[in-house]
């Protein structure tokens, strides 16, 4: 098992954001953690990646507890820039490949040409899609076990979203899973292994996309419109 | 891991500090050049120079200030805002990413004190310079310790600051020195503890590490003060008989153990506050 969360909850000011979710993700998964805005999809990936600590539950990383060596073994893209601006592009390659031992800058440096992004200019001379391009080459440059990628499409353009859709099949190695969150689920249906349902900080379902869809019959995207109508 | 965290702080910061290091020796450089001319010799020139030492004077403030918030900022940014989602993700121990912020930061603030020190030492020099130019070595130094002194007897230039002061010259600097390395210590984790305690607060973090920074900055003068008071209280109740100028250096050796004792504290509190779980909202 790669991650283990079990009975994991987390409070904000006294509300829940998750109450005792308990679930595995096995090695060669990717997986689908979906759900609609403000149901804990956050809150599960930064518990994850150690941005967060949980108010009850634990968390394994390949045996791991979070700390130093889970962060070795997970690589992180959250929804938003969180690298420093005025950081040229090949600056971040060295800074990544200086603190994790499975980065391969060859490979960034790779998809950084198919894509014609200029390694010596600084990340906030680029627009807001190709800023999140560059962090998601980055955060796919690493061998790592576990991918948490967190709204990784939503800021994109749906040319651009392929191109992120092929670079994360193309680049996770075959032991390692993916967790990745979204409402945009008909982008990224085709790609899933698994999906969770995730509903006011509680997991509805965890199941294989297969078995889901020949279940009931319908498309995850379908499923997830008559799970979470309002 | 450590080492590589302290490359990456100082590759982050050292060219705006760099730079504005550099700025304050060049003005240094600036100020005792105009000194050691006569530019200010002439009683019209009065105002002018009244206005470039109030400019100074201002400039080294805002150099002090700059530096501070620039590294209070930078700590909050890097390791609390966007930033700190990389920062807290890197395979690394929480201890380790406020050790390497400390030692780069004490670096640059430690340099930006002793800088600023040095800088009025160097003009007072550049004045006592000309001074001295003007009306000769023997009336500067009966100007600096007044009359009655064996002065330059011995033929060496500090004797007689050893005989007025009971230091050598060497000794005070040593104190001087001393001195702001403690202070800077203290007045860099004044900014960390506060921003750290602020971490603690749901709402309104910033504004919370500034009311925090307000209260340790009232905290540790107090301290400071009170103990600056005890030879103060022991010359004036007639217990001791030394001189003003040794009274002076007292005050200052009370001055770096207050610092020191400061350092100390705030260095296990924020110690203690970064090992607390993170929450990055």
């Amino acid at each position: 098992m790669i991650l283990e969360c079990k009975g994991l909850s987390k409070t904000y000011q006294g509300f829940p954001a998750l109450s005792d979710v308990s679930f595995g993700i096995g090695g060669g998964h990717i997986v689908g953690l979906l759900g609609p805005n403000g149901s804990g999809k956050t809150t599960l990936i930064k518990l994850v990646a150690g941005l967060l600590s949980p108010s009850a539950g634990t968390i394994s990383i390949q045996g791991n507890p979070v700390g130093p060596v889970s962060k070795s073994l997970v690589s992180y893209l959250p929804d938003h820039p969180y690298l420093d601006g005025r950081m040229k592009v090949r600056d971040m390659v060295r800074l990544f490949q200086d603190f994790y031992r499975d980065f391969e800058p060859e490979r960034a440096y790779g998809m950084l040409e198919t894509l014609g992004i200029d390694p010596r200019r600084k990340l906030k001379s680029f627009s807001k899609g190709t800023k999140e391009k560059v962090q998601l080459i980055l955060v796919m440059s690493r061998r790592a076990k576990l991918y948490l990628l967190d709204e990784p499409i939503a800021g994109v353009d749906p040319a651009a979203r392929d191109y992120i859709l092929q670079a994360i099949l193309s680049n996770y190695a075959e032991d390692a899973s993916v967790l990745i969150s979204t409402h945009l689920i008909s982008d990224i249906e085709n790609i899933l292994d698994e999906v969770i349902f995730i509903q006011r900080g509680r997991i509805h379902t965890h199941a294989p996309v297969d078995g889901l869809r020949q279940e009931s019959g319908k498309s995850v995207d379908a499923l997830f419109r008559e799970v979470f109508r309002c | 891991m450590l080492g590589k965290l302290i490359k990456f702080e100082w590759r982050a910061t050292y060219r705006l500090m760099a730079a504005l290091n550099l700025a304050l020796a060049l003005l240094t450089v600036a100020g005792c050049c105009i000194l050691i001319t006569d530019v200010f010799g002439q009683e019209d020139m009065f105002p002018v120079a009244v206005l470039l030492m109030a400019l100074y004077a201002l400039s080294l403030t805002a150099f002090g200030l700059a530096t501070m918030l620039y590294l209070y900022v930078r700590f909050y940014r890097n390791l609390f805002a966007s930033e700190g989602y990389f920062m807290h993700t890197l395979p690394v121990t929480p201890m380790q990413l406020f050790h390497s912020k400390l030692a780069v930061g004490y670096v640059w603030m430690a340099l930006s004190s002793v800088l600023v020190t040095f800088s009025i030492l160097a003009l007072l020099a550049a004045i006592f310079f000309h001074y001295a130019q003007i009306h000769g070595i023997e009336v500067l130094f009966q100007f600096l310790y007044g009359p009655g002194l064996p002065s330059l007897s011995s033929g060496n230039l500090f004797d007689p600051f050893y005989e007025k002061f009971g230091y050598t010259v060497g000794q005070f600097f040593a104190k001087f020195l001393l001195l702001h390395l403690a202070s800077s210590f203290a007045s860099l984790l004044t900014g960390y503890v506060s921003i750290l305690l602020g971490q603690l607060v749901e709402k309104y973090k910033r504004a919370a590490s500034v009311g925090f920074y307000i209260v340790i900055y009232v905290i540790n003068q107090v301290v400071c003060s009170i103990l600056m008071v005890i030879p103060t209280v022991q010359r004036l109740s007639g217990d001791s008989d030394k001189s003003f100028s040794h009274y002076f250096m007292e005050i200052m050796d009370y001055g770096t153990v207050s610092q020191f004792i400061m350092g100390a504290l705030f260095y296990g509190a924020a110690v203690f506050l970064m090992r607390r779980r993170v929450n990055l909202d």
